[in-house]
Protein backbone atom coordinates (compact mmCIF):
# COMPACT_ATOMS: atom_id res chain seq x y z
CA UNK A 1 0.00 0.00 0.00
CA UNK A 2 2.48 2.58 1.25
CA UNK A 3 4.44 1.77 -2.15
CA UNK A 4 1.39 2.34 -4.00
CA UNK A 5 1.02 5.58 -2.69
CA UNK A 6 4.11 6.81 -3.18
CA UNK A 7 4.36 6.03 -6.77
CA UNK A 8 0.99 7.92 -7.27
CA UNK A 9 2.56 10.62 -5.09
CA UNK A 10 6.12 10.65 -7.51
CA UNK A 11 4.10 10.56 -10.58
CA UNK A 12 1.57 13.72 -9.09
CA UNK A 13 5.00 15.28 -8.88
CA UNK A 14 6.21 14.99 -12.11
CA UNK A 15 3.62 16.37 -13.94
CA UNK A 16 1.04 13.33 -14.43
CA UNK A 17 -1.98 15.10 -12.73
CA UNK A 18 -4.42 12.59 -13.24
CA UNK A 19 -2.48 10.11 -11.08
CA UNK A 20 -3.84 12.25 -8.04
CA UNK A 21 -7.54 10.29 -8.53
CA UNK A 22 -5.93 7.25 -7.31
CA UNK A 23 -4.73 9.18 -3.87
CA UNK A 24 -8.33 10.81 -3.64
CA UNK A 25 -9.87 7.34 -3.90
CA UNK A 26 -7.62 5.95 -1.10
CA UNK A 27 -7.97 8.94 1.44
CA UNK A 28 -11.70 10.21 0.77
CA UNK A 29 -13.58 8.35 3.39
CA UNK A 30 -10.78 9.29 5.82
CA UNK A 31 -10.79 12.85 5.53
CA UNK A 32 -14.30 13.51 4.97
CA UNK A 33 -14.97 11.44 8.18
CA UNK A 34 -12.29 13.57 10.08
CA UNK A 35 -14.00 16.59 8.94
CA UNK A 36 -17.11 15.37 9.53
CA UNK A 37 -16.29 14.33 13.27
CA UNK A 38 -14.35 18.01 13.67
CA UNK A 39 -17.10 20.42 12.20
CA UNK A 40 -20.43 18.28 12.52
CA UNK A 41 -22.07 19.13 9.23
CA UNK A 42 -22.05 16.73 5.93
CA UNK A 43 -22.14 20.26 3.56
CA UNK A 44 -19.30 21.98 5.17
CA UNK A 45 -17.30 18.32 5.75
CA UNK A 46 -17.70 18.04 1.96
CA UNK A 47 -16.56 21.16 1.29
CA UNK A 48 -13.57 21.20 3.40
CA UNK A 49 -12.81 17.16 2.34
CA UNK A 50 -12.58 18.81 -0.85
CA UNK A 51 -10.61 21.76 -0.39
CA UNK A 52 -7.94 19.48 1.77
CA UNK A 53 -7.33 17.49 -1.78
CA UNK A 54 -7.27 20.46 -3.77
CA UNK A 55 -4.55 22.01 -1.40
CA UNK A 56 -2.36 19.00 -1.42
CA UNK A 57 -2.62 18.71 -4.86
CA UNK A 58 -1.17 22.59 -4.83
CA UNK A 59 1.30 22.03 -2.45
CA UNK A 60 3.16 18.53 -3.66
CA UNK A 61 6.28 19.83 -4.39
CA UNK A 62 6.29 20.53 -0.76
CA UNK A 63 5.68 16.66 0.23
CA UNK A 64 8.75 15.67 0.75
CA UNK A 65 8.23 12.23 1.90
CA UNK A 66 10.01 12.41 5.04
CA UNK A 67 7.38 10.83 7.08
CA UNK A 68 3.99 9.05 5.58
CA UNK A 69 1.42 11.22 3.44
CA UNK A 70 -1.38 10.35 4.87
CA UNK A 71 0.17 12.80 8.08
CA UNK A 72 0.47 14.96 5.83
CA UNK A 73 -2.90 15.21 4.38
CA UNK A 74 -4.67 14.50 7.57
CA UNK A 75 -2.40 17.89 8.68
CA UNK A 76 -4.39 19.73 5.67
CA UNK A 77 -7.26 19.02 6.77
CA UNK A 78 -7.36 19.40 10.42
CA UNK A 79 -5.72 22.73 9.82
CA UNK A 80 -8.89 23.69 7.60
CA UNK A 81 -11.14 22.34 9.87
CA UNK A 82 -9.87 24.21 12.68
CA UNK A 83 -9.89 27.84 10.73
CA UNK A 84 -13.38 26.97 9.68
CA UNK A 85 -14.39 26.39 13.26
CA UNK A 86 -12.59 29.70 14.16
CA UNK A 87 -14.08 31.64 11.48
CA UNK A 88 -17.81 30.61 12.63
CA UNK A 89 -16.95 30.66 15.82
CA UNK A 90 -19.16 33.63 17.40
CA UNK A 91 -17.69 36.44 19.52
CA UNK A 92 -19.27 34.73 22.58
CA UNK A 93 -19.21 31.20 22.36
CA UNK A 94 -19.94 28.46 24.34
CA UNK A 95 -16.44 26.90 23.30
CA UNK A 96 -14.65 28.89 24.60
CA UNK A 97 -12.30 28.11 27.36
CA UNK A 98 -12.97 30.22 30.99
CA UNK A 99 -10.28 32.27 31.33
CA UNK A 100 -8.57 30.48 34.59
CA UNK A 101 -9.82 26.82 33.47
CA UNK A 102 -7.89 24.51 31.81
CA UNK A 103 -10.06 23.33 29.28
CA UNK A 104 -13.58 23.84 31.15
CA UNK A 105 -16.42 25.70 28.84
CA UNK A 106 -19.62 27.34 29.56
CA UNK A 107 -21.43 23.96 28.48
CA UNK A 108 -20.33 22.96 32.33
CA UNK A 109 -21.79 25.41 33.11
CA UNK A 110 -25.06 24.99 31.67
CA UNK A 111 -28.08 22.03 33.20
CA UNK A 112 -28.14 19.77 30.07
CA UNK A 113 -31.42 20.98 28.65
CA UNK A 114 -31.95 18.69 26.14
CA UNK A 115 -34.88 15.85 26.46
CA UNK A 116 -33.77 12.46 25.33
CA UNK A 117 -36.45 11.26 22.72
CA UNK A 118 -37.98 8.04 24.30
CA UNK A 119 -38.26 6.40 21.48
CA UNK A 120 -35.17 6.25 19.70
CA UNK A 121 -33.09 3.17 18.79
CA UNK A 122 -31.21 3.12 21.63
CA UNK A 123 -28.05 2.31 20.62
CA UNK A 124 -28.42 5.21 17.64
CA UNK A 125 -28.76 7.48 20.15
CA UNK A 126 -25.61 7.00 22.20
CA UNK A 127 -23.69 7.34 19.09
CA UNK A 128 -25.69 10.53 18.16
CA UNK A 129 -24.89 11.84 21.61
CA UNK A 130 -21.32 11.19 21.49
CA UNK A 131 -21.03 12.89 18.59
CA UNK A 132 -22.82 16.03 20.23
CA UNK A 133 -20.58 15.86 23.35
CA UNK A 134 -17.27 15.60 20.87
CA UNK A 135 -18.51 18.03 18.99
CA UNK A 136 -18.34 20.15 22.67
CA UNK A 137 -15.50 19.80 22.97
CA UNK A 138 -12.51 22.79 22.40
CA UNK A 139 -10.87 22.40 19.50
CA UNK A 140 -7.67 21.31 20.54
CA UNK A 141 -8.59 18.45 22.94
CA UNK A 142 -11.28 17.20 19.80
CA UNK A 143 -8.69 17.25 17.20
CA UNK A 144 -6.41 14.74 19.38
CA UNK A 145 -9.44 12.49 20.41
CA UNK A 146 -10.79 12.16 16.87
CA UNK A 147 -7.28 11.11 15.54
CA UNK A 148 -6.44 8.86 18.23
CA UNK A 149 -10.33 7.20 18.60
CA UNK A 150 -11.58 7.33 15.20
CA UNK A 151 -8.41 7.32 13.29
CA UNK A 152 -6.65 4.65 14.94
CA UNK A 153 -3.35 6.83 15.24
CA UNK A 154 -0.86 6.35 17.30
CA UNK A 155 0.62 9.19 19.40
CA UNK A 156 3.45 10.08 17.38
CA UNK A 157 1.45 10.52 13.96
CA UNK A 158 -0.90 12.53 16.26
CA UNK A 159 2.11 14.27 16.66
CA UNK A 160 3.43 15.03 13.56
CA UNK A 161 -0.02 15.44 12.04
CA UNK A 162 -0.88 18.42 14.97
CA UNK A 163 2.84 19.58 14.78
CA UNK A 164 2.79 19.17 18.75
CA UNK A 165 5.36 16.76 21.02
CA UNK A 166 3.59 13.52 22.26
CA UNK A 167 3.28 14.55 25.80
CA UNK A 168 1.07 17.77 24.90
CA UNK A 169 -0.94 15.44 22.20
CA UNK A 170 -1.19 12.98 25.26
CA UNK A 171 -2.47 15.66 27.69
CA UNK A 172 -4.85 16.72 25.33
CA UNK A 173 -6.40 13.07 25.01
CA UNK A 174 -5.97 12.66 28.53
CA UNK A 175 -8.30 16.00 29.00
CA UNK A 176 -10.79 15.31 26.34
CA UNK A 177 -11.50 11.83 27.60
CA UNK A 178 -12.07 13.14 30.97
CA UNK A 179 -14.61 16.11 29.71
CA UNK A 180 -16.33 13.24 27.57
CA UNK A 181 -16.58 10.78 30.62
CA UNK A 182 -18.17 14.11 32.50
CA UNK A 183 -20.90 14.26 29.88
CA UNK A 184 -21.60 11.40 29.40
CA UNK A 185 -21.87 10.41 32.56
CA UNK A 186 -24.85 12.98 33.02
CA UNK A 187 -26.65 11.52 29.53
CA UNK A 188 -26.43 7.95 31.48
CA UNK A 189 -27.72 9.84 34.79
CA UNK A 190 -30.67 11.15 32.34
CA UNK A 191 -31.55 7.78 31.90
CA UNK B 1 -15.19 5.66 48.13
CA UNK B 2 -13.05 7.83 46.14
CA UNK B 3 -9.42 6.47 44.98
CA UNK B 4 -6.68 9.53 44.98
CA UNK B 5 -4.07 7.05 43.94
CA UNK B 6 -2.16 8.71 41.34
CA UNK B 7 -0.63 5.35 40.49
CA UNK B 8 -3.33 3.63 39.66
CA UNK B 9 -4.52 7.07 37.48
CA UNK B 10 -1.58 6.99 35.21
CA UNK B 11 -1.73 3.30 35.24
CA UNK B 12 -5.66 3.41 34.04
CA UNK B 13 -4.34 6.17 31.14
CA UNK B 14 -2.06 4.05 30.24
CA UNK B 15 -4.18 0.68 29.85
CA UNK B 16 -6.29 3.44 27.75
CA UNK B 17 -3.26 4.45 25.03
CA UNK B 18 -2.46 0.99 24.97
CA UNK B 19 0.88 1.34 26.76
CA UNK B 20 0.68 -0.95 29.77
CA UNK B 21 2.87 -3.94 30.15
CA UNK B 22 1.97 -7.04 31.39
CA UNK B 23 2.40 -7.04 35.26
CA UNK B 24 0.75 -3.02 34.98
CA UNK B 25 -2.12 -4.97 33.72
CA UNK B 26 -2.27 -7.50 36.67
CA UNK B 27 -1.36 -5.04 38.68
CA UNK B 28 -4.23 -2.63 37.84
CA UNK B 29 -6.82 -5.22 38.04
CA UNK B 30 -5.54 -6.76 41.52
CA UNK B 31 -6.54 -2.86 42.28
CA UNK B 32 -9.81 -2.71 40.75
CA UNK B 33 -10.61 -5.54 42.58
CA UNK B 34 -11.19 -3.81 45.61
CA UNK B 35 -11.18 -0.35 44.92
CA UNK B 36 -15.00 0.22 43.06
CA UNK B 37 -14.16 4.00 42.02
CA UNK B 38 -10.95 3.25 40.01
CA UNK B 39 -13.17 -0.39 38.52
CA UNK B 40 -16.06 2.61 37.79
CA UNK B 41 -13.45 5.56 36.40
CA UNK B 42 -11.61 2.50 34.06
CA UNK B 43 -14.61 1.44 32.54
CA UNK B 44 -16.52 4.58 32.23
CA UNK B 45 -13.58 5.52 30.03
CA UNK B 46 -13.37 2.26 27.95
CA UNK B 47 -17.08 2.45 27.07
CA UNK B 48 -16.28 5.77 25.79
CA UNK B 49 -14.02 4.83 23.54
CA UNK B 50 -15.86 1.79 22.25
CA UNK B 51 -18.79 3.88 21.31
CA UNK B 52 -16.78 6.52 19.66
CA UNK B 53 -14.69 3.08 17.95
CA UNK B 54 -18.07 2.22 16.99
CA UNK B 55 -19.58 5.17 15.82
CA UNK B 56 -21.90 4.62 13.42
CA UNK B 57 -19.34 4.80 9.78
CA UNK B 58 -19.29 7.96 7.93
CA UNK B 59 -18.30 7.71 4.06
CA UNK B 60 -17.80 10.47 1.59
CA UNK B 61 -20.68 11.16 -0.38
CA UNK B 62 -20.84 10.12 -4.19
CA UNK B 63 -19.23 12.02 -7.08
CA UNK B 64 -16.71 12.87 -4.27
CA UNK B 65 -13.01 12.09 -6.35
CA UNK B 66 -15.11 13.34 -9.46
CA UNK B 67 -15.71 16.80 -8.31
CA UNK B 68 -11.70 16.99 -6.47
CA UNK B 69 -10.56 16.09 -10.01
CA UNK B 70 -12.81 18.97 -11.96
CA UNK B 71 -11.43 21.53 -9.70
CA UNK B 72 -8.12 20.63 -10.33
CA UNK B 73 -7.09 21.87 -13.96
CA UNK B 74 -8.28 25.32 -12.85
CA UNK B 75 -6.17 24.86 -10.32
CA UNK B 76 -3.34 23.81 -12.41
CA UNK B 77 -3.50 26.41 -14.45
CA UNK B 78 -3.96 29.34 -11.78
CA UNK B 79 -0.48 28.25 -9.84
CA UNK B 80 1.43 27.39 -13.18
CA UNK B 81 3.62 30.61 -13.22
CA UNK B 82 4.97 30.00 -9.89
CA UNK B 83 5.61 26.55 -10.02
CA UNK B 84 7.34 26.41 -12.91
CA UNK B 85 9.23 29.66 -11.30
CA UNK B 86 10.12 27.29 -8.26
CA UNK B 87 11.13 24.27 -10.09
CA UNK B 88 13.55 25.73 -12.46
CA UNK B 89 14.97 28.72 -11.15
CA UNK B 90 18.58 28.89 -13.67
CA UNK B 91 16.18 29.18 -16.18
CA UNK B 92 13.70 31.82 -14.79
CA UNK B 93 16.79 33.99 -14.00
CA UNK B 94 18.12 33.79 -17.56
CA UNK B 95 14.55 34.87 -18.80
CA UNK B 96 14.72 37.93 -16.85
CA UNK B 97 18.28 38.69 -17.70
CA UNK B 98 17.63 38.61 -21.37
CA UNK B 99 14.16 40.62 -21.45
CA UNK B 100 16.28 43.82 -19.64
CA UNK B 101 18.98 43.41 -22.16
CA UNK B 102 16.50 43.48 -24.69
CA UNK B 103 14.67 46.49 -23.25
CA UNK B 104 17.89 48.33 -22.31
CA UNK B 105 19.30 47.96 -25.61
CA UNK B 106 16.00 48.81 -27.68
CA UNK B 107 16.22 51.82 -25.44
CA UNK B 108 19.43 52.56 -27.22
CA UNK B 109 18.32 51.74 -30.24
CA UNK B 110 15.70 54.51 -29.59
CA UNK B 111 17.66 57.29 -28.19
CA UNK B 112 20.91 57.26 -29.48
CA UNK B 113 20.83 59.48 -32.44
CA UNK B 114 24.23 61.32 -31.70
CA UNK B 115 27.12 60.74 -34.72
CA UNK B 116 30.05 58.30 -33.64
CA UNK B 117 32.83 56.70 -35.27
CA UNK B 118 35.00 53.89 -33.56
CA UNK B 119 38.16 52.88 -35.61
CA UNK B 120 41.77 52.63 -34.47
CA UNK B 121 42.53 54.30 -37.82
CA UNK B 122 43.81 58.31 -37.99
CA UNK B 123 43.82 58.02 -41.87
CA UNK B 124 39.94 58.47 -42.01
CA UNK B 125 38.57 61.72 -43.15
CA UNK B 126 35.69 62.70 -40.60
CA UNK B 127 32.92 65.05 -41.18
CA UNK B 128 31.42 65.50 -38.54
CA UNK B 129 28.03 68.41 -39.74
CA UNK B 130 27.39 66.43 -42.69
CA UNK B 131 27.53 62.70 -40.71
CA UNK B 132 29.78 61.48 -43.24
CA UNK B 133 32.46 59.26 -42.70
CA UNK B 134 35.49 58.81 -45.88
CA UNK B 135 38.00 56.40 -46.65
CA UNK B 136 40.13 58.17 -49.06
CA UNK B 137 41.40 57.53 -51.98
CA UNK B 138 44.68 55.54 -52.18
CA UNK B 139 44.60 54.70 -48.34
CA UNK B 140 44.43 51.49 -46.34
CA UNK B 141 42.52 51.56 -43.10
CA UNK B 142 43.76 48.80 -41.03
CA UNK B 143 41.33 47.35 -38.59
CA UNK B 144 37.46 47.41 -37.83
CA UNK B 145 35.37 50.39 -38.82
CA UNK B 146 32.27 50.94 -37.24
CA UNK B 147 30.23 54.17 -37.74
CA UNK B 148 26.61 55.47 -35.89
CA UNK B 149 23.97 57.49 -37.32
CA UNK B 150 25.88 58.23 -40.11
CA UNK B 151 27.36 57.18 -43.84
CA UNK B 152 30.69 55.74 -44.94
CA UNK B 153 32.19 56.37 -48.39
CA UNK B 154 35.00 53.84 -49.08
CA UNK B 155 37.33 55.05 -51.65
CA UNK B 156 40.59 53.40 -50.51
CA UNK B 157 40.54 50.20 -48.88
CA UNK B 158 39.69 48.57 -45.55
CA UNK B 159 41.43 45.55 -44.00
CA UNK B 160 39.10 44.64 -41.51
CA UNK B 161 35.10 44.77 -41.12
CA UNK B 162 32.43 47.83 -41.47
CA UNK B 163 29.54 47.91 -39.62
CA UNK B 164 27.34 50.76 -40.40
CA UNK B 165 24.50 51.22 -37.91
CA UNK B 166 21.64 53.82 -39.30
CA UNK B 167 23.43 54.50 -41.99
CA UNK B 168 23.95 53.61 -45.74
CA UNK B 169 27.51 52.42 -47.32
CA UNK B 170 28.57 53.87 -50.52
CA UNK B 171 30.98 52.11 -52.44
CA UNK B 172 33.73 53.75 -54.70
CA UNK B 173 34.63 51.50 -57.50
CA UNK B 174 38.13 51.49 -56.49
CA UNK B 175 36.80 50.76 -52.50
CA UNK B 176 37.87 47.52 -50.88
CA UNK B 177 36.61 45.90 -47.47
CA UNK B 178 38.50 42.67 -47.09
CA UNK B 179 36.23 41.98 -43.70
CA UNK B 180 32.56 41.57 -43.53
CA UNK B 181 30.83 44.69 -44.12
CA UNK B 182 27.07 44.78 -42.88
CA UNK B 183 24.46 47.62 -42.42
CA UNK B 184 21.85 47.63 -39.29
CA UNK B 185 18.39 49.00 -40.00
CA UNK B 186 16.24 47.60 -37.95
CA UNK B 187 15.90 47.32 -34.40
CA UNK B 188 15.68 43.82 -34.05
CA UNK B 189 19.40 43.39 -36.21
CA UNK B 190 20.66 46.34 -33.88
CA UNK B 191 19.76 44.33 -30.77
CA UNK B 192 21.26 41.22 -32.06
CA UNK B 193 24.59 42.94 -33.02
CA UNK B 194 24.74 44.44 -29.27
CA UNK B 195 24.70 41.02 -28.02
CA UNK B 196 26.85 39.64 -29.89
CA UNK B 197 29.79 42.02 -29.43
CA UNK B 198 28.77 42.18 -25.47
CA UNK B 199 29.09 38.70 -25.31
CA UNK B 200 32.31 38.38 -27.76
CA UNK B 201 33.92 41.74 -26.56
CA UNK B 202 34.69 42.29 -30.30
CA UNK B 203 33.29 46.63 -30.17
CA UNK B 204 35.88 49.07 -30.27
CA UNK B 205 35.79 51.96 -28.58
Amino acid sequence: MESLINSLVTQVKSGNWEAFEGLVEIYKDKIYRLCYRMVGDRHEAEDLAQEAFVRAFVNIDKYSGSYKFSTWLYRIATNLCIDRLRKKKPDYSMDAEIPGTEGATLYSQVADADPLPEEEVEEKEKHDHLQQEIMKLPEKYRTAILLKYIEDMSLEEISSVMDLPVPTVKTRIHRGREALKKAYKKVAKSR
Amino acid sequence: MSCESEEYMDLIDKALDGEITAEEQTELERHMESCESCKEHYHALKEIIYEMKEASPVVAPAHFTENVMKKLPEVKKRSMPAQWIRRYPVLTAAAVFLILMFGSVMAGWNTENDFAVHSAASNIKVNSAAHTVTVPKGETVKGDLVVENGDIKVEGKVEGNVVVIKGEKYMASAGQITGDSQEIHEAVEWVWYKLKTFFTGQEQK
